[in-house]
């Protein structure tokens, strides 16, 4: 099978710091996957190194199973980027934007660019350097979408947008996904936004990719499960492996579980608890005992 | 589907951002012959006018006249290319589409050599026609081919110089130092440097050994290739000037495949340019301050003491090695507290 | 639209759905034979991922609430006359038994229960008085 996006032990190192490391991820055609950690986890780092922008340090990246570090730029025909910060030279109008990516992308569509700037209401004799941050990633998103990009990359999409325009952003990214099967990337701090919109989740901390999931799987993986076992059968549960964590409140237990849920649940049965029922958690709650496992500070991750 | 062919797009690029700077870059190239000619028949209707009538020869018969402003041109050609791109730092957008490296730095190389060759043979034919036109033409065709070759060819070296410059450097202003440095200030720096140091220790160094260096010294810097005369008309050096084209070209394309562009779009890859630059820069102060130092220490010695002799050279050495280190080890801790200084305060 | 969704609630996005078209049907805003959006419309209004969308239609066919008639579209199905069987009513007597715990508990007795359920279940199904 080819994946839309792989990456085979990739590391990457700047000043001496390990800003990625080992990174292993493989991202299905079609798949909507949703990056997230903290700020300075790494997310802007691997995804320039995704679009060969950056020379791994370590490992190799490959886009439908072309390498990303490509010296005719080749690979990337197809693959449409919104960056975080929009550069472009100061005395670049709107249009010349366009006209750049008409020149540039094979697949260009004029008739969505048009029909998306004007949707957004954006003037095309405007500076770019003059439009608001908003504006400029408006003027970026249409310009991706109007390559009909196979893979679709976004460095915080909705980082810094208000709420409407941040709405609008999100139902076209839904609406290219559902009309071309484009295959989605995008990072983000934002558990709300990668939960409305991703089928697929990778957790980012500190350079290391933590899970890399279709997030089905981790319903069915993941449980929170609270049981009350017969007095005098009381196992160690916290030494079984899949269990990140336990809880006690008197004599229910609090379980977190992080994979094989069905497993644990069979063992559990097997007690013949008193009272057990596993529910499906809260994704932020999942995160912060993911954290905790690894031993991280999860303050600074940003649960909204 | 339009054009998509990326070479146009990224010379149309170029040509979008670097456009203010090509054509100052034409307008002072072009300064000598154009403008001159124009100016000299608008003031006075000057085909007639006797003191004028040399105007074109004269560039061919002495090109350290305008070689100068030529090779100013020539270093803001190859600045340019890379000038914009560090100031906004647009690079990483552009090669995150799909736009290959080898395909941006040799569009870049190639229009910035294309317009300073365009313009170069346009001055060229310009003065050549007024001559023949003047009835001055008597330094001869081959002379004027020579003068073409040897202006193509030393443009071309001082053109590479800059544009490699711009690539390794990271910032405008970097960019614009080293550039200025390499293109113009090489030889003098260390012909000072080697005249301080010769003439304190006249006794003790040979002073043909100075001499040489000296001399050797002028090789280093690219725009001696075009102001003076024995050089400019000389074949050898059109070869030594193409070779080093060929390699900066080399190394041009070589470096932009490996440029890492990390920090905000910067090539931070090339941080020793930096390095490079504080220790021209500490070299210079150890010159400076050693040999100040030493002279006053002479002045001292010979004026106050009465001592008519100079004291041995070993020690004289050791005097002015010591001064120089201690300058240079005061300027650095006295740095490097006032960068400790200013970040503390941020 | 009257499809409200919280990504922020435990429930799932999917289950929020499915619990949404089930009450419109249960109070009457959605009859049978009303058009649903597609799944891709649905998925575009809500900037939902069409994957959850689609979740909450298969659950909602499975539950015979909804029927797919292909080339036509998605459309509240006819509602079955299945009598209750004896575990609906156990199921339903289950959830009344702990209402009533958790009303003695705030100070509300059977009686007034039953008069609150009366008066909750009067203006609950809109539709009920006129047509039915």
């Amino acid at each position: 099978m080819t994946w839309a996006v792989e990456t085979v032990e990739l590391s990457k190192e700047i000043e001496g710091v390990q800003a990625v490391r080992d990174v292993s991820l493989r991202i299905p055609a079609g798949a909507v996957y949703g990056l997230i950690g903290p700020n300075g986890a790494g997310k802007s780092t691997l995804i320039r190194l995704l679009l060969g922008v950056w020379r791994p340090t370590a490992g190799k990246v490959l886009l439908f199973g072309k390498p990303a570090v490509d010296p005719t730029g080749e690979a990337r025909q197809g693959v449409g980027f919104v960056p975080d910060i929009p550069v472009w030279p100061n005395n670049f109008r709107v249009d010349d934007v366009v006209r750049w990516h008409r020149m540039v992308y094979r697949e260009w569509d004029a008739k969505r660019a048009d029909a998306l700037l004007d949707l957004f209401g954006i003037r095309r004799k405007a500076l770019v350097a003059h439009l608001s941050k908003g504006q400029k990633m408006q003027v970026s998103l249409s310009c991706a979408l109007a390559t009909r990009p196979r893979l679709l990359i976004l460095d915080e999409p909705t980082n810094g947008l208000d709420p409407v325009v941040r709405r609008e952003f999100l139902q076209l990214l839904v609406r290219q996904v559902a009309e071309d099967e484009t295959t989605m990337l995008f990072s983000t701090h934002l558990l709300e936004d990668l939960q409305r919109v991703a089928d697929h989740i990778g957790v980012l901390f500190q350079g290391r990719l933590l899970l890399s999931t279709a997030l089905e799987d981790l319903w069915d993986e993941a449980k929170k499960v609270m049981v009350v076992f017969r007095p005098g059968a009381e196992p160690d549960v916290s030494a079984w492996p899949e269990v990140w964590r336990v809880q006690r409140e008197g004599r229910l237990h609090i379980l977190w579980i992080g994979k094989a849920a069905d497993r644990v649940l069979e063992r559990i049965r097997a007690l013949e608890p008193v009272y057990w029922e596993a529910v499906q958690p809260a994704l932020d709650d999942l995160f912060v005992e993911m954290m905790r496992r690894e031993g991280y500070t999860y303050g600074d991750l940003e649960l909204a | 589907m339009g054009i998509w062919n990326w070479h146009n797009a990224v010379a149309w690029r170029d040509w979008k951002q670097n456009a203010g700077m090509w054509f100052m870059a034409a307008g002072v190239m072009s300064f000598p012959v154009l403008v001159r000619i124009i100016a000299v028949g608008l003031l006075q209707s000057a085909v007639l006018a006797p003191g004028h009538r040399t105007v074109a020869v004269e560039l061919v018969r002495a090109p350290s006249s305008y070689a100068l402003l030529w090779v100013v041109a020539a270093a803001i050609f190859g600045v340019a290319a890379f000038w914009r791109e560090w100031s906004h730092q647009g690079l990483p957008a552009v090669l995150a589409g799909p736009v290959g490296r080898r395909q941006v730095v040799m569009t870049k190389w190639g229009m910035g050599w294309l317009l300073l060759q365009g313009v170069l043979l346009l001055n060229v034919l310009v003065a050549v026609l007024v001559a023949v036109l003047l009835g001055e033409y008597e330094a001869g065709w081959p002379s004027y081919l020579y003068w073409w070759m040897s202006s193509a060819v030393g443009l071309s070296a001082v053109y590479a110089l800059a544009f490699l410059a711009g690539l390794w450097t990271g910032t405008p202003r970097s960019t614009g130092w080293t550039a200025a440095f390499l293109i113009f200030g090489v030889h003098a720096w260390i012909q000072w440097m080697t005249t301080l140091v010769g003439r304190l220790f006249s006794d003790w160094l040979p002073a043909s050994a100075i001499e040489s260096l000296r001399q050797w010294a002028a090789y280093l810097s690219v725009s001696q290739y075009m102001v003076r005369s024995d050089l400019f008309f000389n074949g050898g050096s059109r070869l030594v000037l193409l070779a080093a084209t060929a390699v900066f070209l080399g190394l041009a394309v070589a470096s932009f495949d490996r440029l890492p562009l990390e920090r905000m779009g910067r090539a931070w890859m090339f941080r020793w340019a930096e390095k490079a630059a504080v220790a021209v820069g500490g070299i210079t102060l150890f010159v400076f301050a050693g040999a100040l130092g030493l002279v006053m220490f002479q002045l001292l010695w010979q004026l106050r003491l009465g001592f008519g002799e100079l004291p041995p050279a070993t020690v004289r050495v050791l005097l002015f090695v010591s001064i120089g280190g201690a300058a240079v080890y005061l300027a650095w801790s006295l740095a490097k507290w006032a960068v400790r200084r200013r970040y503390s305060q941020v | 639209m009257w499809f409200r969704i919280d990504p922020r609630s435990e429930v799932p996005l999917y289950q929020q759905l499915v619990d949404q078209v089930r009450e419109g049907v249960a109070r009457g805003w959605l009859r049978p034979g009303d058009r649903l959006p597609s799944v891709r419309e649905l998925a575009v209004r809500l900037a939902l991922n069409h994957n959850t969308v689609a979740k909450a239609y298969q659950e909602l066919e499975r539950e015979g609430l909804i029927e797919t008639l292909r080339g036509r579209g998605t459309f509240v199905a006819a509602r079955r006359r299945r009598p209750a069987s004896h575990e609906d009513y156990a199921w339903v007597e289950s959830q009344i038994r702990q209402l009533l715990v958790a009303a003695y508990h705030l100070g509300i007795g059977p009686e007034e229960l039953v008069d609150i359920v009366r008066r909750v279940a009067a203006g609950w199904r809109e539709t009920e008085g006129g047509s039915s």
